[in-house]
């Protein structure tokens, strides 16, 4: 569905986005994670229509998407900060949406409504920052978007209200093959959610993946062999990206295949070997590490 | 459909009539205030109100006509600033381009939404006065030409203004900096050309400078030509010249919209390209105004060296920071070293005069016409001239005759060789403007600070221009005249205060005065030209057909012709005064501060004065007047003050050189 080839963009003399390459799935909630500033928000106005890319192509459905109105109506952006006329109620911003989005679909607005505990004719912006959040998806999911870019949108929300907005953007992929194209910096959030991660960093893509293949190629292991003494040629023809010593325990991050490591090690014959589940922050850490964005050892 | 979604998305509309509505509600209330509630409140109030200032011109601007100047200059550039506000903030930014809705479309949307808020009240304003018109008797102001010509003008104003504000809001992304940059894009080309041409007067001798800004300058102001609408309306080049640059506002605006980038919410200047035009178009002006600011208070070189640097400077730190958003602006000097070192180019270009303009001088042969004057004032054109100053005043300065535009020629020459450095602010210069028309349709203008002698004591060439013919003939109207059966009367009268004075009106009479005022005329020489020595006004009364018409002559002490003829009929002594009129003269030296103010300050205590002398000799009394001067040039080493008999108290005050003194004055003098 969308196609990022090679995208560039500069501001003022920094570049956000360098030459990145990017591709979605129709029907996939792909999850954009990257360290502060590492051009996530840059790349979704672009992939939104809002920026222009300086170089490169983005296309959606095979189409161009800056200035182009027919796109435009069939997705929704939501900025990390959200923007309602001034003075609007949720009704008079429903109507504004209903004029401008050829989707708009008035029963699922109702329908929404019970969803969302709120008021149609309160005013949004004496709304506290998670209601408005709330009015947000509500309006975006009443246009029925084929694409919706949502940029931090759990910033606010408490957790049910969470929960339930994740299994209405669920719903709608599994219903409607609506895409999702989002991005966070809380990868928890994220982590049930997503079939695809990319990790972005200073404007480059390091890793696209599915999400379950991102698991099974990376492991965290922890190892313990007779005497703390580790053997010679241990885990060497594979990629360590992190170890740690805990007395006689070693922990490790491997990227590799599970069985063949397995293998390797039960070769060693170690009196301890776990497998152990790794969350998507760890990926995270693990891989930005590799690049050198360590998290510094702050003496406060 | 498309042409439908192109131009109204109802979202939009609401939108912006919630945001702006209330400028609409409050121009159309600012207006009917100013215009029908006032004609009512004048019209109810007084009887008279026919003869009052605002009824009495064929418009409608002359009810408060400053609050209706004042609506025009700020409705449009406000509501261009809140219509186009959205472009300004980055959150709405950042939503609005997010909608599926085109560029172009918002753009035509948000114009036509803004034409209709200043041109809609405008039209309910009108109506309204249609309606006034026929129970207000006032047929001269309330007429449906006046209406309508109110209308058309408020509207095209409107436009214009609302058009330029929209022109701004594409560069920028600071709505405080959108309405700065409105009117100072306003008042630009007007002040640009004053800033760029007083400059080119420092560097460039000879630059005719009050010839370009005379009068044309002010016409590109739109407050100016707004400001004059109580008496002058618009013409239709007024009217199509307001709508051409409105209608190039909305193309480039829309043109510039589409490829302006929407994260430059916000910054100064839209634009990354136009930051170094921003940036040195800041300091170039700051520049010529500092140099002009100087050069005309201070008028030496070495104040306007200073305020070229120290303006140049103040305009790029402030241009950086609007630019850069911050004070801390010190490390980007580098800008500026190039600045100076492109301005020093500039400089030395012009002052080496590459082009050779200082030096140019026309081939005598090219040449069809030359003016040449004190000044450029009668070569303006934006005026028209009536006939009467055509006559008398424009064709005194123009000359055809080969001969004397030979000697022009020369005379330009020699001012170009003379004295370079007759700078601005000397206390006493003069004007010397040459302006050439050329066979192949070409003008050479050229204007030159002379010293105050120029006139005076002239050169050969200038004294040859002045004895000539033509030069004489279009100076003086009496030369012009020839039938003698037009003059009425003619009236000759004492220049000496008092009252002496006879009127001729016998046709014979008048004739040969005529004749004989021609030769003196055509006789006198340039010395006789400029000494200010005469004795009476000669003033000819025409019979023409509109109304009567005069001619005015001096009768100099230099025409023998007519003061013969005058003392033949016994006429002389009645039209000037003569030594048996005056009781005594006193004569003194003509001191420091009366050189400088040119006038005497001690009045009718001159008598008193220590130095002077008393004379009551009538033979010295003859002298005195046939030398005496009524110019207070540099000549008139000496003071004389004529005390008549009839009025002791005012003495009459001219000056006389210390060659014309009589020697046994002098020597009186001397002892004192």
């Amino acid at each position: 569905m969308i196609q990022v080839h090679n995208v560039k963009k500069e501001f003022e003399d920094i570049e956000a986005v360098k030459g990145l390459n990017l591709h979605i799935k129709k029907g996939s909630i792909y999850g954009l994670l990257g360290s502060n500033g590492a051009g996530k928000t840059t790349l979704l106005k672009m992939i939104g229509g809002i920026y222009k890319q300086d170089a490169g192509e983005i296309f959606i459905d095979e189409k161009p998407v800056f200035e182009n109105v027919e796109l435009k109506g069939r997705m929704i952006v939501l900025t990390d900060s959200l923007y309602f006329f001034p003075q609007y109620t949720v009704r008079q911003m429903a109507n504004f949406y209903k004029s401008i989005y050829p989707l708009w679909n008035e029963e699922r607005f109702q329908e929404l409504s019970k969803v969302f505990p709120i008021s149609v004719n309160k005013k949004i912006h004496r709304m506290s920052k998670g209601m408005q959040r709330q009015v947000a998806f509500w309006l975006s999911l009443s246009t029925m978007p084929e694409l919706l870019i949502l940029d931090e949108p759990f910033d606010g929300l408490d957790a049910v209200m969470r929960q339930t907005v994740k299994n209405l953007l669920v719903q709608d992929v599994a219903e409607r093959e609506m895409t999702i194209l989002i991005s966070s910096h809380n990868l928890r959030e994220v982590e049930d959610l997503c079939d695809h991660i990319g990790i972005l960093h200073h404007g480059e893509m390091m890793i696209e993946k599915e999400l379950d293949d991102l698991k099974t190629d990376v492991h965290k292991i922890q190892v313990a062999f007779k005497g703390g003494v580790l053997p010679d040629g241990l885990l060497e023809e594979f990629d360590v990206l992190y170890k740690e010593e805990r007395g006689s325990v070693h922990l490790y991050i491997v990227r590799g295949d599970e069985e063949e490591m397995s293998a390797h090690i039960d070769f060693f014959m170690p009196v301890l070997f776990d497998v152990l589940p790794l969350t998507l922050e760890e990926i995270f850490i693990y891989e930005m590490r590799d690049v050198g964005y360590a998290i510094e050892n702050v003496i406060v | 459909m498309r042409l439908k979604t192109l131009l109204f998305n109802q979202g939009i509309f609401v939108q912006n009539v919630r945001s702006v509505g209330w400028i609409f509600i409050a121009y159309l209330l600012c207006l009917l205030f100013a215009v029908p509630l006032r004609i009512l409140m004048v019209t109810s109030s007084r009887d008279d109100y026919l003869r009052m200032y605002e009824f009495t011109g064929e418009t409608l601007f002359r009810f408060s006509s400053g609050f209706q100047m004042i609506l025009m200059f700020t409705v449009p550039v406000l509501l261009g600033i809140f219509i186009f506000r959205y472009l300004q903030v980055k959150l709405s930014a950042d939503y609005i381009h997010s909608l599926p809705i085109k560029r172009e479309a918002l753009y035509q949307q948000n114009v036509i939404f803004g034409l209709g808020v200043v041109v809609i009240p405008v039209l309910i304003t009108g109506l309204i006065l249609l309606i006034l018109s026929s129970f207000v008797d006032a047929p001269n102001v309330l007429n449906i030409g006046t209406i309508a010509a109110w209308v058309a003008t408020t509207i095209v104003v409107n436009v214009f203004v609302f058009m330029a504000t929209v022109f701004v809001a594409m560069f920028t992304g600071i709505s405080v900096f959108q309405g700065v940059l409105t009117y100072i894009l306003l008042v630009f080309p007007a002040g640009v050309t004053v800033l760029f041409f007083m400059n080119v007067n420092y560097f460039l001798r000879g630059f005719a400078v009050d010839y370009y800004l005379d009068h044309q300058v002010e016409r590109w102001l739109p407050f100016v030509r707004v400001g004059e609408l109580t008496h002058t309306p618009f013409s239709g080049g007024d009217f199509l010249g307001f709508f051409i640059i409105a209608i190039a506002f909305y193309l480039v605006a829309l043109f510039v919209y589409q490829r302006r980038k929407v994260e430059m919410a916000s910054q100064a200047v839209a634009f990354r390209v136009l930051r170094p035009v921003f940036l040195y178009g800041v300091t170039f002006c700051a520049m010529l105004l500092g140099g002009m600011y100087f050069g005309q208070t201070q008028g030496t070189f070495g104040w306007r060296l200073f305020g070229y640097i120290v303006a140049s400077l103040i305009g790029y730190v402030v241009a950086q920071m609007i630019l850069e958003k911050t004070w801390r602006v010190l490390g980007k000097w580098k800008g500026y070293g190039v600045f100076v070192v492109a301005m020093a180019i500039l400089a030395l270009l012009i002052k080496f005069d590459v082009t050779g303009y200082e030096n140019r001088v026309p081939v005598a042969e090219n040449v069809e016409r030359v003016y040449l004057s004190d000044s450029a004032h009668w070569l303006s054109t934006r005026r028209p001239l009536s006939e009467h100053e055509e006559a008398i005043y424009r064709q005194q300065h123009f000359y055809e005759d080969r001969e004397n535009i030979d000697r022009i020629i020369n005379l330009h020459e020699e001012v170009i060789a003379g004295e370079r450095s007759y700078d601005q602010n000397r206390r006493f210069y003069r004007q010397a403007v040459f302006y050439y028309e050329l066979t192949n349709g070409r003008k050479l203008v050229r204007a030159f600070q002379v010293p105050v002698e120029f006139y005076t004591k002239p050169n050969e060439p200038l004294a040859k221009l002045m004895e000539s013919e033509e030069y004489k003939y279009n100076y003086f109207p009496v030369l012009r005249l020839e039938n003698t059966d037009e003059i009425n009367h003619i009236r000759i009268s004492s220049n000496r205060g008092g009252h002496r004075e006879i009127i001729i009106t016998d046709a014979t009479e008048i004739k040969e005065f005529h004749q004989l005022l021609q030769k003196d005329i055509k006789e006198m020489t340039h010395d006789e030209f400029t000494d200010g020595k005469s004795w009476a006004w000669i003033e000819y009364s025409l019979i023409s057909d509109d109304r009567r018409n005069y001619l005015n002559a001096d009768w100099k002490k230099s025409y023998e012709k007519i003061e013969a003829w005058l003392e033949a009929r016994d006429l002389a002594r009645q039209a000037r005064f003569t030594a048996e009129d005056i009781a005594f003269a006193v004569v003194g030296k003509r001191e420091a501060e009366m050189i400088e103010t040119g006038r005497v300050d001690v009045g009718e205590d001159f008598k008193d004065r220590e130095g002077t002398i008393r004379i009551e000799d009538v033979e010295e009394l003859k002298e005195l007047l046939d030398k005496s001067s009524m110019v207070w040039n540099d000549e008139g080493k000496y003071v004389i003050a004529y005390y008549y008999e009839d009025d002791l108290n005012r003495p009459h005050f001219e000056t006389i050189s210390a060659e014309h003194v009589p020697d046994s004055i002098l020597q009186q003098l001397n002892e004192r």
